[in-house]
């Protein structure tokens, strides 16, 4: 009984600290605010956090139980896209965290060239990711 | 008492370095034209500016007052301001374009490199046969299909978050990248500012 209690309380203390901690490195890089900015509809704010509260929820049981829906593979590509997406608006509000390129663009003195070097970043991103995947023996 | 004169500081100086600077160059101010002409006609630094200057307000009123007489003189707004001349010399394009070309190549592989890291960092591969599995059934070891459209999506997200595509409609709109330059620029000119008041005893 008392194993039982143990485990469960730890259990859950730890997925307490590792959800607000999560949630915290959303919200301060602020890729959250900027979604549902892209949204306009401030009034959903509910629904996003109940979304943001689903969505871990779901992967946890993916994760631990060997869940499986089955036969949704024409998902596949749009998931892939959206997964894709979140993860470089978390790459890029990094970047603009750290002040990276701006103080980068500042010292070398080429404001004008601003967006070329975001496009920049951005095909490296995706050349880097390409070649982790495809290139065997990269993991 | 005569009539109340108020100013503010001008946020940017727009003469090179040894354009004879007056007054009006740095203050705007309300008073009657004549009076205005008057003041921003009073000469500051007859032979221009070559390096960064700090003007204070009590600066300016001593100035005013020891031209005009009579008058109240209010500021309005910082109480000091740091100028600097406007940068004239060309630049060799052969060495902006070395510069550009090197900052490009090492920004590409820098940020290929850093997503690499990324990936094998938090076992993205095992999250993608995961998540792959959830919807398909299936155990695959290399879900391609997925993980390559989740890299392009990742470029999509870096273009959304930098709202490019809000630059190629309206250039004149500032994405999150500009703010965040004149952020870094305006501590640099109020740290210059600063510092250049610590020197003046």
């Amino acid at each position: 009984m008392t194993t039982l209690l143990l485990t469960v309380l730890i259990g859950f203390a730890g997925g307490l600290a590792i959800g607000a901690s999560i949630t915290a490195f959303f919200v301060v890089l602020g890729v959250t605010t900027r979604i549902i900015q892209w949204s306009n509809k401030k009034e959903y704010l509910l629904l996003y956090q109940i979304s943001i509260v689903l969505g871990a929820l779901l992967s946890c049981l993916s994760y631990f139980y060997d869940l499986t829906v089955k036969y949704l593979d024409f998902l596949t590509i749009p998931l892939g896209l959206i997964f894709g997406i979140f993860i470089g608006t978390i790459v890029a509000a990094l970047t603009e965290t750290l002040d990276i390129i701006s103080i980068a663009v500042n010292k070398i003195g080429m404001k004008k060239w601003l967006y070329v070097i975001v496009m920049t970043i951005i095909f490296g991103k995706i050349a880097g990711s390409l070649l982790f995947f495809l290139i065997p023996g990269f993991f | 008492m005569g009539n109340q004169v108020y100013f503010q500081f001008k946020p940017y100086y727009r003469k090179k370095s040894g354009e004879k600077a007056y007054l009006g160059d740095f203050i705007e101010l309300t008073a009657e034209e004549e009076l205005r002409k008057r003041i921003e006609q009073i000469p500051v630094f007859p032979f221009g500016i070559s390096n960064p200057v700090r003007l204070t307000s009590v600066q300016v009123i001593g100035l005013i007052n020891q031209q005009v007489s009579n008058i109240s003189i209010v500021p309005i707004g910082e109480s000091s301001a740091l100028y600097e001349p406007v940068q004239q010399q060309k630049e060799n394009p052969i060495l902006i374009f070395i510069r550009a070309a090197f900052s490009v190549l090492l920004l590409f592989f820098g940020s290929a490199l850093a997503i690499m890291y990324f990936h094998s960092d938090v076992n993205m591969i095992k999250a993608h046969q995961m998540i792959y599995y959830l919807i398909s059934g299936k155990k695959v070891s290399k879900p391609l299909l997925f993980s390559i459209s989740y890299s392009l999506g990742i470029g999509v997200g870096i273009f959304m978050f930098f709202e490019v595509y809000s630059k190629m409609k309206n250039k004149a709109n500032p994405g999150p990248l500009e703010l965040e330059m004149h952020q870094s620029e305006k501590e640099l000119r109020d740290y210059l500012r600063d510092q250049e008041g610590k020197k003046q005893p």
